[in-house]
């Protein structure tokens, strides 16, 4: 018996509201400036901004910017050529996490990268590619 | 024995075609919340949340995780539906399971879809036979109007009856302030010079596609009395499941294998012997005109080919003996996730006394149905009396 295989593509486009808190995380990035929102019952910052706590159930209105600097809390390595890298970044003051790409580094030096900051896009839009990358803050014992 | 359970509470956002001003977390927040002022509830006080959602439309799979902090799942117990049209009722079936089960005591059912966000029909064509179908005719809009010619040759119903169907529903939606398509001047002839789609289905004779939410909360027999005034109990619940390829099911319309054998078992379990006398309303999931006028048939509303006198004679008009679809229905709002738990809100809303300018004056009984795939059905019915 001869197997047949039918074959098709479906094509579907997309179009997502980002939606109250990430609309005004979004504007930030295109001028350079990281919006937090903090919650008012659990006290955590959200980076994404979150507009609504569902572990304490309650609307968050609270508002701060912060800088573009953190830590570097993982990573992983993607052996492309040239590898890929992609972390986990927790930025100062924020209790949850960015994923984003790491650039400016070999992968063989991770294990030393502490402190990471982003390095933003000239042509910025409003997405969270508008940081590039982040690199690692270079201090003594990098260098 | 299950236990006995009610509907307490409901909660809709508006709909529309295009809610830009909120995401889909946004969305459904908006229905939860509204739902859990509605029983002066807080998050805490839900047992278990259960959420439907058919995700090929918004290309945003698994909304449980992504949506969790909108829609209150956080550490809860909780499980997704995605049954075609029949996600809301669906939903609403599970948490009655839930309660009457004796494992959970108050359960949030919510459904919503934000249609704006994907396309909708070749999403629905995923749905078709990958071989056959898919290759020759899918989507909504085919499948009913195939299904409405064969319905038009059964049963002597003309493209004017489904029209009056049309007009119902766009009329009673401006009695509902959560309605999509509210044409308080619509007419006949509007429906019927209206664009044609495929035939006999106009643009007008099918329903919208809508952004929206819902949540309705099912509480066991003491709750349920401690915390709503007049609870809507569930008298019988019933699912059916058809063949799907329309080969297999010429007269799909005409007949709705799938409504009477679920309707008539929801009959039979909440000792309903006729219908027309005995339900005050009915919450339909008509999906199309010409799908309205054979449901009347099918649920045994009407005899076989009486669907069109039925609807001439304003029978199920808001003010008529059996009124069906005193929101609007499908024709009005559709977001399609929603839109089955929206006709279980709606019953339940009635029951309640709480349906505002659409209410149906002493409504004690009252029919909800879900339709998916164009193949299978929901039927679940509400009373003021406990069961």
């Amino acid at each position: 018996m001869d197997e047949w295989i039918v074959r098709q593509k479906i094509r579907i486009p997309f179009r997502y509201t980002a939606g109250r808190a990430i609309s005004r995380f979004l504007l930030g990035l295109a001028e350079r400036r990281i919006w937090a929102t903090r919650c008012e019952g659990c006290g955590r910052v959200y980076v994404p901004p979150l507009g609504f706590c569902g572990r304490c159930w309650r609307e968050i209105a609270e508002w701060l910017e912060l800088s573009d600097e953190g830590e570097l809390v993982s990573y992983t390595v993607r052996p492309a050529k040239p590898p890929e890298i992609f972390g986990l970044i927790r930025l100062d003051g924020a209790d949850s996490h960015l994923v984003h790409r790491l650039g400016e580094v070999e992968p063989t030096e991770l294990e030393r990268v502490v402190r990471v900051r982003a390095v933003w896009r000239e042509d910025r839009t409003g997405s969270i590619l508008d940081i590039a990358y982040f690199a690692p803050v270079r201090s003594k014992s990098l260098t | 024995m299950p236990r006995r359970v009610a509907i307490i509470a409901t909660g809709q956002t508006k709909h529309a075609a295009r809610r830009l001003d909120v995401n889909i977390r946004e969305l459904i927040t908006e229905a939860v919340t509204r739902a859990l002022q509605d029983a002066d509830l807080r998050m805490r006080d839900i047992d278990a949340v259960l959420l439907g959602n058919m995700e090929p439309f918004e290309g945003f799979l698994f909304p449980e995780l992504w949506a969790v902090e909108g829609w209150g799942g956080y550490m809860k117990p909780s499980v997704k539906f995605n049954t075609g049209g029949t996600v809301g009722t669906t939903t609403a079936i599970a948490a009655y399971y839930y309660v009457a089960s004796g494992i959970y005591d108050v359960v949030m059912a919510i459904g919503f879809e934000k249609q704006s966000e994907g396309h909708t029909q070749t999403a629905i064509t995923t749905v078709g036979d990958p071989v056959w179908e898919r290759s020759v005719m899918a989507g909504a809009i085919g499948n009913f109007a195939v299904m409405a010619t064969t319905y038009m040759h059964e049963s002597g119903v003309t493209e004017e009856q489904a029209a009056k169907a049309a007009v119902k529903a766009r009329r009673n939606a401006c009695l509902n302030e959560y309605a999509h398509l509210q044409m308080p001047d619509i007419t006949v002839e509007d429906v019927l010079k209206s664009e044609m789609l495929a035939y006999p289905v106009k643009r007008l004779d099918m329903c919208p596609q809508s952004d929206g939410a819902v949540a309705v909360i099912f509480a066991e027999e003491s709750k349920a009395q401690k915390l709503a005034p007049r609870p809507a109990w569930v008298r019988a619940v019933a699912t059916a499941h058809e063949q799907q390829y329309m080969g297999d099911s010429p007269k799909r319309l005409a007949e709705m294998r799938s409504l009477v054998a679920a309707s008539r078992r929801a009959y039979q379990a909440a000792g309903i012997t006729n219908p027309r006398k005995e339900l005050d309303v009915a919450e339909i999931y008509e999906v199309a005109s010409f799908a309205e006028l054979a449901m009347y048939e099918n649920l045994g509303f009407c005899d076989r080919g009486e669907g069109g006198k039925l609807i001439d004679a304003g029978v199920t008009a808001l003010t008529g003996e059996l009124p069906v679809n005193p929101s609007g229905g499908v024709m009005s709002t559709n977001p399609i996730g929603a839109t089955a738990l929206i006709r279980v809100a709606e019953a339940a809303l009635q029951i309640m006394g709480k349906a505002g300018g659409r209410q149906v004056e002493g409504a004690r009984t009252a029919l909800a149905t879900g339709y998916g795939g164009n193949a299978w059905t929901d039927v679940i019915i509400l009373s003021r009396e406990r069961p």
